[in-house]
């Protein structure tokens, strides 16, 4: 049908004329978060805004924040193809008995964002993270 | 009345000082908007994602005013929606339907409910998975009866699949939609419900897919298949482009370019439809 292509020519356009960055490539990933040092910045812009979440910030009463932050930029700069070390537990293990719900998971997901937005973080690069963080929500959900 | 107290709601709800502010926690844009039938979707299609922001254990209040111009008629809708744990969502709308060429006007009432059966939007590699049911009631059968429909009120119920790729197209994530509806509803109910001789359902295609240009405007493209059973005129498919910008949480506006074909023998039907929302 003509009308339908006409839309789709029409959408395909729109892309075309509207973005000009490209999917980013997994192992440049580290590199776009700033390496370690924009990952620790990311990290602690990230705790900042966790502490001060009412709804959340609970979870995290018996917490050693500093091992916590140092686990956190373990595990982001190993998921994003950094050359790290991670010393941590298994997403699994180290949310068992957490009772985290959706709710909670969405909050964090929501602060994870506003870090990396506070820290110019492009959008694809985010999007890039982002991809790889939200298939673990069953590891660490309800359990 | 019920417009009144829709129109009511929408201010009381757009209104971001309003004290009773709900405590949600779901990531921007992933309520999706509402639809002319009220459930949350595309401008036409529901998709599988639950209206509003909560999440498990809160809720979240919507209310919706749009307004459809094409050539020969306007529609208008305006509706409230409330969800609970975002997994049950249930919205009433109200639709006038201004047949601008011809004089008069049609119209319809919907009360929608949808829950959520299986995955995650945003989190899971199964699609969310939603059911919803929306029963429609038009507000005079004087047009309807008299173009040859059989019913002044209908049952659709419909099965829609929604998921997210993260990272997708240029870095952005891609929003995917495919809904299965039974229907028997004569231009989606405005006039009436199967014909004389036929009271079958009908299982109708519907599709959208959105692309998250940033986190809070998506560039969209909508198709919803319809039956074409009244012999009176031709009834047509719907597809639509839209852009929705999500200006924060509470607030968000839809603007679409919309092809609706051919309506009650007036062909070709295309216009604009804008859309605003106000979200608890
Ligand atoms: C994508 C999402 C998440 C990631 C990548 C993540 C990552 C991590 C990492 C790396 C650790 C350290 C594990 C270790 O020390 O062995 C950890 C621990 C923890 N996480 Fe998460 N987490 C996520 C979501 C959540 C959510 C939604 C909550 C609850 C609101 C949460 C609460 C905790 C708590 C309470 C600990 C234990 C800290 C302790 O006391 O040692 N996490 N997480
Ligand atoms: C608008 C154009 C493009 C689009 C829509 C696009 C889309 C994609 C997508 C969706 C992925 C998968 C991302 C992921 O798994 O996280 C990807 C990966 C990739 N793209 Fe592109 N791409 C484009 C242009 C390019 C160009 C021009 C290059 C090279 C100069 C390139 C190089 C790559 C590489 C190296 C990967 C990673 C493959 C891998 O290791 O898995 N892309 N691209």
């Amino acid at each position: 049908m003509l009308t339908t292509r006409h839309y789709f020519s029409a959408l395909m356009l729109g892309l075309l004329l509207l973005l000009t960055a490209c999917a980013s490539q997994p192992s440049q990933l580290y590199q776009q978060l700033g390496g370690t040092q924009g990952i620790a910045q990311i990290t602690d812009r990230f705790l900042v805004n966790l502490s001060q979440d009412k709804r959340i910030v609970h979870h995290f009463a018996q917490t050693d924040i500093e091992i916590f932050r140092q686990r956190l930029i373990e595990h982001l700069c190993v998921i994003s193809g950094g050359e790290c070390q991670y010393n941590g537990a298994s997403m699994y293990d180290a949310h068992i008995g957490l009772h985290i719900n959706q709710a909670d998971f969405d909050a964090v997901v929501g602060h994870l964002i506003n870090a990396l937005k506070q820290q110019n973080v492009p959008i694809a690069t985010r999007n890039a993270l982002l991809a790889k963080l939200a298939p673990m929500y069953q590891d660490i959900t309800y359990h | 009345m019920l417009q009144k107290i829709l129109i009511l709601c929408l201010c009381v709800v757009a209104g971001i000082h309003h004290p009773v502010i709900a405590d949600t926690s779901k990531v921007i844009a992933t309520a999706g908007a509402t639809t002319i039938e009220g459930a949350a979707g595309g401008g036409i299609v529901p998709w599988a994602v639950i209206n509003g922001y909560a999440s498990t254990e809160q809720w979240s209040a919507t209310a919706m005013s749009t307004l459809v111009t094409v050539d020969d008629f306007t529609l208008q809708a305006v509706g409230a929606s409330l969800s609970v744990d975002n997994r049950f969502e249930v919205s009433l709308t109200k639709q006038t339907f201004d047949l601008d060429t011809m004089g008069g006007k049609l119209g319809q009432d919907i009360i929608g409910i949808k829950y959520k059966l299986a995955g995650e939007l945003l989190y899971t590699s199964l699609p969310q998975i939603s059911v919803g049911l929306q029963y429609k009631r038009v507000d005079d059968f004087t047009i309807p009866n008299a173009v040859g429909a059989r019913n002044d009120w209908g049952l659709d119920a419909y099965l829609a699949a929604s998921k997210v790729y993260f990272d997708a197209i240029a870095g952005r994530n891609l929003v995917t939609n495919l809904t299965l509806r039974a229907t028997k509803a004569n231009q989606t109910g405005l006039l009436g419900f199967g014909t004389t001789t036929n009271n079958d359902y009908h299982l109708q295609t519907e599709v959208s897919v959105a692309l998250l240009l940033t986190d809070n405007i998506a560039l969209g493209y909508e198709y919803k298949q319809k039956p074409n059973q009244l012999s009176f005129a031709k009834e047509d498919d719907w597809q639509d482009i839209f852009m929705a910008w999500f200006i924060n949480k509470h607030l968000s506006l839809v603007g679409a370019y919309a092809n609706l074909g051919s309506i009650a023998g007036f062909e070709r039907q295309k216009g604009w439809y804008l859309s605003i929302e106000g979200t608890l």
